[in-house]
């Protein structure tokens, strides 16, 4: 049953692969491989917070297998979890210390978790083994100018110029690091020159309406994506943000499709399964909402916001008692992240809600 | 070379997720605004505050930059009248900075010279304290006729009972409401939650804030804004827990936190604290507005006891289910339906939120749908529920300053100085807003905090007491023209409280009907005049309906619009006042 699930997987077969290898776990539920293999077809899915369960209990039935924790490393980095990346890379590289793959995650990883010095001490050590890659050289130069290093930044941008990359791409790689440094007329400028020296790049026409987006120019933004649409229209992030600014700017029923589209792009896509139950609440069609919303919960279970308009949406619906568990269910997930911020900050320091101090400090 | 499909991920990574920081916002973009009404608007602020004398700063942290979370939060103030003279008197909190207190940082009492001008009596009323002070409540917790104040501290809070010969006298540890230790006291309401006539007193804790431990600028993700290292927190620092004390009806106070209920509250960051009767059942209930968590809805068991139903009644959480920035709250009633709505401000790159009642104490998130999503460039504070041109319809008003001064010159849009908003109420559920149209006073920018509503010259309108951190604060008079009719309303309980807190009233005027309410503490951890203002269009007369906090209804038919009715409970209108030229 496992090679006939990763026959499947192979093919791309992801429903029938997922069937198989849980098929294999009933058999043998405490399989590690099975486990291994489960985790790695739903991550295929973005089915990110059951891949890495699904990895954890792998990893429980047996920690040897070192090639789970690149993977657990990969689904809790895809996840945006880039703090709890961290310790799976840090483990799959006690076994494969120099996996350049696997230590450029980890770099990302620390970038992303504001841990700059240990990110860019990494990259460093990268670039010197490999001063051609434009993507450590890119993610270098990122670091450094979040880290507020500008001029180190611009110094590796520069360098990026000698790699005799398309000058595009440089243009393109440029705008989007301004971009996340949300310096909007930097990145302008350097998508705008992207698209005079090729003007059918679909990502820096997407990126320009996301930036025009950001800037509040609605009409800009729908311009520049559908342009990059009608370039490359299989771009399900482009056809949800276009959907949701049509519907934001009266025409929701053009909106609409666009969404629905974005979910046949991509069938585990929650964003536009999320507004479309938005816009069927606010059109009083509450049972429509709850289809859609029992869907996204499955895709991401511990997205809170999904978990909140679900209750509302059986509230809605009349269903209360199902209302009340979604919302027993957001609330501990509520608890939960707000404990992780807290250890976060001051690790050390006892929970103060159970055993206030006495001390006076003033 | 060529970039690869990977290489292009690993650059993107993360580009979707939104960045922690300290306190709760959305990023989110404002809705495109639509049209201007073309209604001309008939208020017009102008900040007198300089030629009415007040002219001190409050002081609170520093200048240029704010270490740590308790600089930037600061305080509210108060429109009180202190001595029963009929004109209300300013009474405004103040910090202090950690390298050395400055000379002035202190609270201060204004008196009302009834000419436009104040004068300070802080030293006269014994009222003169440094400290971090944060939210002050007035109400006659002894029913002695005169409103006592109660103030909560970074440090231990602080009961002043009014003497009613123009001093106070600090009664903390008598009356048994002091912590005995730090606390970061911030909310206050006096409210009688058992109906016995005695105001009680909820008090709504910030952060368990230590400064000893307390983490320095960008040592945390939590400590960052833009990534540009600020002070840290709310999130990540451990939240306050809050506290409920029943009056013995002997000036002393029994702590009941724990009987109540409240101490079962975890996990947020309370501020405000606003008390109201929200379903209706003739019992008093109290919001709770919370940085960066959900908002607190205590909805009153009467029975002694408070049950937290904010997520579930659709109070705590904007429609997206996400925590905001709530600082400050105003209630009131915008849409005319006789109950009682919610306006709550938020931090940056959010909107505001405004929630609507069904009566029942159940809410809906309406913002969007009201036309308010149009701003989110400011972090808000003071907000009021309040009918500024004397339309009939209550506007909303919010006070805005940012809380990093150290970011402006980094981060192009965040200037720490902004301006005032209104939200002209359209009588349709939808607003519109207005800054450069409401007068000098609106526009100006300030880092302001507290903000306070009421009539301080009694020229019939509703003018506006603002704290500005370290800055004089502003008083906004204003001048209302096109000869709109208004009329107020002071009660006074008998048995019950004699600030009437938890009363009461609606009125109804040219086919309309509004409710207002006595609240404990409201806008930013400030005190409104307890003199309830109505505007009332082109009506000259309006019915009154009182629900008095013990559940009583009083009705009072065809009253005269323009002046103010005292009405005592049980015996009708005692007293009016039509504010001649004297």
């Amino acid at each position: 049953m496992l090679t006939a699930g990763r026959e499947a997987l192979e093919r791309g077969d992801y429903a029938d692969a997922e069937r198989l290898f849980r098929q294999q776990l009933t058999k043998t539920p405490q399989s590690a491989e099975a486990l291994s293999d489960l985790g790695a077809v739903l991550a295929r899915q973005e089915k990110f917070d059951e891949a890495i369960k699904t990895y954890n209990r792998a990893l429980s039935a047996d920690p040897k297998l070192t090639g789970v924790y690149f993977n657990l490393g990969v689904a809790y980095f895809k996840a945006g979890r880039y703090q709890a990346a961290v310790t799976p890379f840090e483990t799959f590289l006690k076994s494969q210390p120099n996996d350049p793959r696997t230590r450029q995650l980890l770099a990302v990883s620390f970038i992303e978790s504001a841990q700059y010095q240990r990110g860019i001490a990494l990259l460093e050590r990268l670039s010197k083994e490999k001063p051609d890659d434009a993507s450590i050289l890119f993610a270098l130069a990122g670091a450094h100018i979040r880290e507020g290093d500008e001029e180190r930044g611009r110094q590796l941008l520069e360098q990026l110029d000698t790699l005799h990359l398309p000058g595009a791409s440089v243009h393109l790689l440029q705008g989007m690091l301004y971009y996340r440094g949300e310096k909007y007329e930097d990145s302008e400028k350097e998508l705008q020159e992207t698209v005079r020296l090729d003007p059918k790049s679909a990502p820096a026409l997407a990126a320009l309406g996301r930036l025009r987006l950001r800037v509040n120019d609605d009409p800009a933004a729908i311009g520049y994506l559908e342009k990059a649409l009608a370039i490359q229209p299989q771009d399900s992030e482009s056809t949800y943000q276009l959907g949701v600014l049509l519907a934001r700017n009266g025409q929701e029923a053009r909106g609409r499709r666009y969404l629905v589209r974005a979910m046949e792009l991509r069938a585990n896509y929650p964003d536009p399964m999320y507004f479309l139950a938005k816009m069927d609440m606010n059109e009083n069609h509450p049972a429509q909402a709850v289809k859609l919303l029992e869907r996204a919960v499955q895709l991401a279970a511990t997205t809170e916001s999904i978990r909140f308009l679900l209750a509302r949406a059986y509230k809605q619906a009349g269903k209360d008692d199902l209302s009340k568990a979604q919302l027993v269910e957001f609330r501990r997930l509520q608890q939960e992240r707000l404990q992780r911020d807290r250890k976060a900050m001051d690790p050390e320091r006892p929970d103060p809600t159970q055993s206030m101090s006495t001390d006076k400090n003033l | 070379m060529k970039l690869t499909r990977r290489a292009l991920l690993l650059l993107a990574g993360g580009a979707r997720i939104l960045r922690p920081q300290g306190m709760a916002s959305r990023g989110v973009k404002p809705t495109p605004r639509g049209k201007p009404s073309g209604i001309p608007f008939n208020a017009r602020f102008t900040d007198v505050a300089e030629a009415a004398g007040l002219r001190a700063p409050v002081i609170y942290g520093g200048v240029d930059r704010k270490d740590y979370i308790l600089e930037t939060m600061a305080c509210g103030c108060a429109f009180i009248d202190y001595d029963n003279d009929g004109w209300i008197d300013i009474f405004l909190l103040g910090g202090t900075r950690f390298d050395s207190p400055p000379e002035g940082a202190t609270n201060r009492l204004y008196k009302n010279n009834r000419d436009g001008t104040f004068s300070d009596v802080t030293d006269k009323a014994g009222l003169r304290r440094t400290g971090w002070a944060v939210g002050v409540c007035a109400g006659d917790y002894d029913n002695d006729g005169f409103d006592d104040l109660f103030i909560t501290y970074w440090g231990e809070n602080v009961l002043y009972h009014n003497n009613g010969d123009g001093t106070f006298t600090d009664v903390t540890k008598k009356a048994g409401v002091g912590a005995n230790r730090t606390r970061w006291g911030a909310g206050c309401a006096w409210i009688d939650y058992d109906r016995d006539g005695k105001l009680d007193l909820f008090v709504s804790n910030y952060l368990d804030f230590d400064i000893r431990r307390a983490q320095k600028p960008g040592e945390n993700e939590n400590c960052k804004f833009k990534n540009i290292p600020v002070n840290c927190g709310p999130r990540g620092l451990a939240p306050g827990l809050h506290s409920l004390f029943h009056n013995n009806g002997d000036s002393t106070f029994t702590d009941v936190t724990k009987a109540a209920g409240i101490a079962d509250i975890k996990g947020h960051y309370g501020l405000t604290a606003v008390t109201a009767d929200f379903d209706e059942d003739g019992w008093p209930d109290i919001f709770v507005a919370c940085d960066s968590t959900s908002s607190l809805l205590l909805m009153n068991n009467r029975d002694g006891t408070f049950r937290e139903e904010g997520v579930e009644r659709g109070a705590g959480l904007n429609d997206d289910g996400s925590e905001q920035a709530g600082m400050g709250a105003g209630i009131g009633d915008y849409n005319l339906d006789g109950h009682l709505d919610i306006f709550k401000g938020h931090f940056t790159d959010d909107t505001c939120a405004l929630y609507r009642n069904d009566g029942k104490g159940n809410f809906s998130d309406v913002t969007l749908g009201a036309g308010l999503g149009v701003e989110t460039r400011f972090t808000c504070w003071g907000a009021g529920i309040v009918d500024l041109d004397n339309d009939g319809n209550p506007d909303l008003f919010l006070v805005s300053g940012n809380i990093y001064p150290e970011i402006e010159a980094l981060v192009p849009g965040y200037p720490y100085k902004t301006p005032r908003i209104v939200f002209r109420n359209l009588g349709n559920g939808k607003f519109e807003e207005l800054i450069e149209t409401a007068g000098p006073g609106i526009e100006a920018p300030h880092a302001s905090r507290g903000c306070a509503f009421g009539d301080f010259d009694n020229d019939g309108d509703i003018d506006m007491l603002i704290v500005n951190i370290n800055e004089p604060p502003s008083l906004l008079r204003n001048d209302v023209s096109g000869g709109n009719h208004w009329l107020k309303v002071l009660l006074v309980g008998s048995t019950s409280n004699r600030s009437a807190i938890g009363a009461s009233v609606v009125v109804s005027y040219g086919g309309r009907r509004q409710v207002q309410a006595v609240s404990g503490q409201a806008s930013y951890l400030s005190v409104n005049d307890r003199r309830l203002h109505y505007g009332l269009g082109k009506a000259a007369s309006a019915d009154l309906e009182i629900r008095w906090p013990n559940g009583k209804l009083e009705k009072i038919a065809n009253v005269r619009a323009d002046q103010l009715v005292v009405v005592r409970e049980g015996s009708g209108v005692i007293r009016t006042d039509r504010f001649e030229k004297r």
